[in-house]
């Protein structure tokens, strides 16, 4: 490991000062520096990010917004590390890390329920989670958001996992229903019943949001943050909840906001780009935009623990803060 | 190239591995060249007349005595540029023109451009091959890519010319005309050369004398004369001193120790030594 | 009839992509696919030529190829010097071998957040990590070239009391050459896979973060076109690796 370190050394010093030397013009020394894991590549699902960068809603607060993009980036353990100051995380990873002792703490919701869903073909008329049994299911895989989400659907439903036949389809969800290699996939509520529609195909959808309680995406920061710089935090918060916000009220606006920032969802697939903005919205919309329920908090750790996902007890209430929401 | 070339090897032996357990190849060899002659070197497989040979080159050392080349140490002589090597293979440069690989060692000492090509052209001449001056290595049958590393070996004109078993790989009739080459060379620039060969009809042929060595661990047991007319003529090999002349170097062999000898070497497989050479022109 | 036999590889080349379209669409067509599961090689093009038009392909095709020549260029160097040192000190290489093997067998997901951690995520960075799965085989027939060169031809350049510039400028250079050359060839095509691999893995942008795009957009013929693209790319890259072995090896013609 030394010398693998030590090889890694030697290239990434040329790397470094190439990088230095490509490193983005200097902002004003005023700006601070934050840097969100985001947890996807760049999305239409992060239009209100794009709203608040077109209206200047961080700069106005005096902060520079780094976005790390990526499926592989693993929030949880850069942000848990203090490697990186905020990250896009569900709940359920949030109480999972904190059973692990990492210091991750969710200040502000961004979708109001967990954004899992169940799809199947209209004709299977699979309409509640009992009617699957005897069915097959297909899991992009037994770990991850998709995964949580089909346990807190089967947990609220009192439906034992092994009642149900699973497999695992990697991402292959639109394919595998559509080719009729299973009965019904698991997949994000906004993504695959958006595509199976335009595809023109006649769905059944079961929103986990709707049986389980289990909290879903928001903002995460760490303790650190907390302590030594409450009021980045407090900005951060207060941009993003208004550009939700806005993006509720005026979805063209949005929708312009992130073709400016993402030409590519613009191109052959913008109908396909506006279809899950519009189904997005109602993930975003709420009488009280960033809040949640210290029950649904309480609901999702008595899940989280009873599904074996947290090994060691904690107060819940160390994982979680709406002080900073409006 | 009027200077006097003499080489002197004074009680070398050579030792491969340790003292206790590893091959020993020259026993105690005392040997003086003379400047200007055509020596030759002969002995059975294994005698170590190629270390001989690599030891004034300087790319071996001796284990004990001295080798001395016109006064100074073999490595002060190779870094003077005094003798030429041919190897048993041609060792040609194959991403190297004819002409290129002639030029290679005036390249190395620093020779300008214009002379090294006269210089080459010159050499080319000597071994009747201007042709093939654009030509590659890859083109050119074996033997006469030995004659140009023969040229090469002359290029910055060494006093000594230094060959192992050079026409070793080639068949009896290119040997002959190859041998008849290298005496006009030799003829022309009378370097001295030292010739390793396992013929003995080669080594009478060229030779102004023979040299022989015992079988490992080789010493010298004889040193024999060849009064054969220079230039030799075409029909040398008729010539009834030839005849006597092969078998004294003959007898000399059979009687350099013996005639079968089984030596243990130092990764313990036996190797055994057969001193019986064929020479298809005695038969 | 002569004048085809001649040049019956420039004819074949096209003959068989021709086949391999003709097929696809037959298979297709047959099996009534939706054009997101496979589309027809029209759909492609047509794909392919939108959004050449509308610059995406192109700014994607354009950083990829940046990090690809830039990780290449990394691998390069690393590989030739350190296999040149490795090459002449048969201690080093036996101490050091083990780690460089070891590399290559780490999965760059293993260790994902400890390059993350250490030098964040960007081109620059890509291109290092790609420059990582790059260099084995450009070391490793470095070594190679070097080590397969006969003892004779070092005596040789001994016998001339040759310096050390001149063996390797003379004689270690030209002779490993070829082999070299091999190594480059692989690396190349490496250099392109290392790129999309970590580009698919945690980029905003190149063919890799193309590739995941249009997945997520299900957008099939996207997908394919920038595949082709990739294919394409590499494909070229490759013939520039030949065509300089053809130059700086010229001699070898006369074998052929």
């Amino acid at each position: 490991m030394k010398k693998f370190v030590g090889l890694l050394v030697g290239l990434v010093v040329s790397g470094l000062v190439a990088g230095c030397a490509s490193a983005p013009t200097p902002t004003s020394a005023a700006l601070t520096q934050v840097s969100v894991v985001m947890g996807y590549i760049p999305h239409v699902q992060f239009a209100p990010w794009y709203l608040a960068e077109k209206k200047g809603y961080f700069a106005a607060a005096g902060i520079k917004v780094n976005y790390n993009w990526g499926f592989e980036l693993d929030g949880v353990k850069l942000v848990g590390a203090n490697q990186a100051d905020f990250a896009m995380l569900g709940g359920d990873q949030v109480l999972q890390a904190r059973g692990q002792n990492i210091p991750l703490v969710y200040v502000a919701n961004y979708y109001n329920t967990f954004p899992i869903s169940l799809i199947s073909l209209k004709e299977k008329n699979i309409t509640s989670p009992k009617d699957l049994i005897g069915k097959k299911v297909g899991l992009p895989g037994f770990y991850g958001a998709t995964y949580t989400g089909w346990r807190a659907m089967l947990y609220a439903s009192n439906i034992k996992e092994s009642d149900i036949q699973t497999q695992d389809i990697g991402f292959t969800q639109v394919a595998a229903l559509t080719q009729g290699l299973v009965d019904a996939v698991a997949g994000y509520s906004n993504n695959e019943p958006v595509q199976l529609k335009l595809a023109g195909k006649d769905i059944n959808v079961l929103n986990v949001g709707d049986y389980s309680k289990l909290v879903g995406i928001g903002l995460v920061t760490n303790e650190k943050m907390l302590a030594e710089k409450p009021q980045v935090v407090q900005a951060v918060v207060t941009a993003l909840m208004r550009a939700m916000q806005d993006t509720v009220k005026n979805p063209s606006e949005a929708m312009d906001a992130t073709l400016t920032n993402l030409p590519e969802a613009g191109g052959s697939t913008l109908k396909t780009t506006q279809a899950v903005l519009d189904a997005t919205i109602s993930l975003w919309k709420s009488s009280r935009v960033g809040f949640v329920d210290p029950a649904d908090w309480s609901v999702s750790y008595k899940f989280m623990k009873d599904a074996g996902f947290i090994k060691t007890d904690f107060d819940v209430t160390t994982a979680y803060t709406n002080k900073f929401v409006p | 190239m009027d200077q006097p070339t003499h080489i002197k090897i004074e009680s070398v032996s050579k030792h491969y591995g340790n003292p206790r357990d590893g091959v020993p190849a020259l026993r105690d060899v005392s040997l003086e060249i003379r400047a200007g002659e055509f020596l030759s070197v002969i002995g059975p497989s294994g005698c170590g007349k190629s270390t001989l040979l690599k030891m004034i080159a300087d790319l071996l050392s001796p284990s004990a005595g001295r080798i001395t080349i016109n006064g100074k140490t073999p490595q002060a002589a190779r870094r003077a540029r005094e003798c030429g090597v041919v190897f048993q293979s041609p060792t040609l440069m194959e991403w190297r023109s004819i002409e290129a690989n002639i030029a290679l060692p005036l390249e190395i000492v620093g020779t300008p451009s214009v002379e090294r090509e006269q210089r080459a052209r010159e050499l080319l001449d000597l071994i009747r091959l201007r042709d093939f001056a654009a030509r590659y290595p890859r083109e050119l049958s074996t033997g006469m890519q030995q004659l140009v590393a023969t040229a090469r070996a002359l290029a910055y004109r060494p006093s000594i010319l230094l060959m192992d078993e050079p026409f070793g790989s080639l068949d009896e009739m290119t040997r002959e005309r190859l041998g008849q080459e290298l005496l006009d060379v030799w003829e022309r620039t009378r370097v001295t050369i030292v010739f390793v060969t396992h013929s003995v009809g080669e080594a009478v042929r060229l030779s102004d004398r023979v040299v022989v060595l015992s079988a490992r661990p080789g010493h010298v047991t004889n040193v024999i004369d060849i009064d054969l007319p220079r230039p030799r003529p075409a029909d040398v090999r008729a010539l009834p001193r030839y005849f006597e002349l092969l078998r004294e170097v003959r007898a000399a062999l059979h009687s350099s120790g013996e005639v079968s000898q089984i030596v243990a070497s130092s990764d313990s497989h036996v190797v055994e030594i057969d001193a019986r050479l064929s020479d298809p022109m005695t038969r | 009839m002569r004048l085809v036999r001649k040049n019956i590889q420039y004819i074949l080349i096209p003959f068989a992509l021709g086949l391999f379209i003709l097929l696809w669409e037959f298979i297709v067509s047959v099996n009534q696919y939706p054009s997101f599961i496979l589309p027809t090689p029209g759909q492609v093009a047509a794909a392919w030529i939108e959004n050449w038009q509308n610059g995406i392909i192109p700014r994607h095709l354009g950083l990829t190829l940046f990090e690809v020549g830039l990780g290449f260029g990394m691998a390069l160097t690393f590989a030739v010097t350190v296999g040149y040192l490795l090459a002449k000190s048969p201690l080093l290489e036996k101490i050091v071998s083990p780690y460089i093997v070891a590399t290559q067998s780490i999965p760059i997901i293993a260790i994902a957040p400890l390059i993350i951690i250490w030098i964040k995520t960007g081109p620059v960075q890509n291109a290092i990590i790609a420059a990582l799965i790059t260099f084995f085989p450009m070391l490793v027939n470095t070594i190679v070239g070097i080590r397969n060169i006969r003892a004779e031809y070092r005596e040789l350049m001994r016998s001339y009391a040759a310096n050390r510039w001149q063996v390797f400028t003379k004689l270690e250079v030209p002779a490993a050459l070829p082999v070299f050359f091999g190594g480059v060839r692989v690396g190349i095509t490496l250099s392109v896979i290392g790129v999309v691999v970590v580009e698919l893995l945690w980029a905003d942008r190149g063919l890799g973060f193309l590739l995941n795009f249009a997945r997520g957009q299900l957008d099939t013929p996207l997908l394919f076109a920038t595949v082709a693209t990739l294919s394409a790319m590499a494909i070229s890259l490759y013939i520039v690796v030949v065509l300089l072995e053809r130059i700086f090896i010229q001699w070898r013609r006369s074998m052929q």
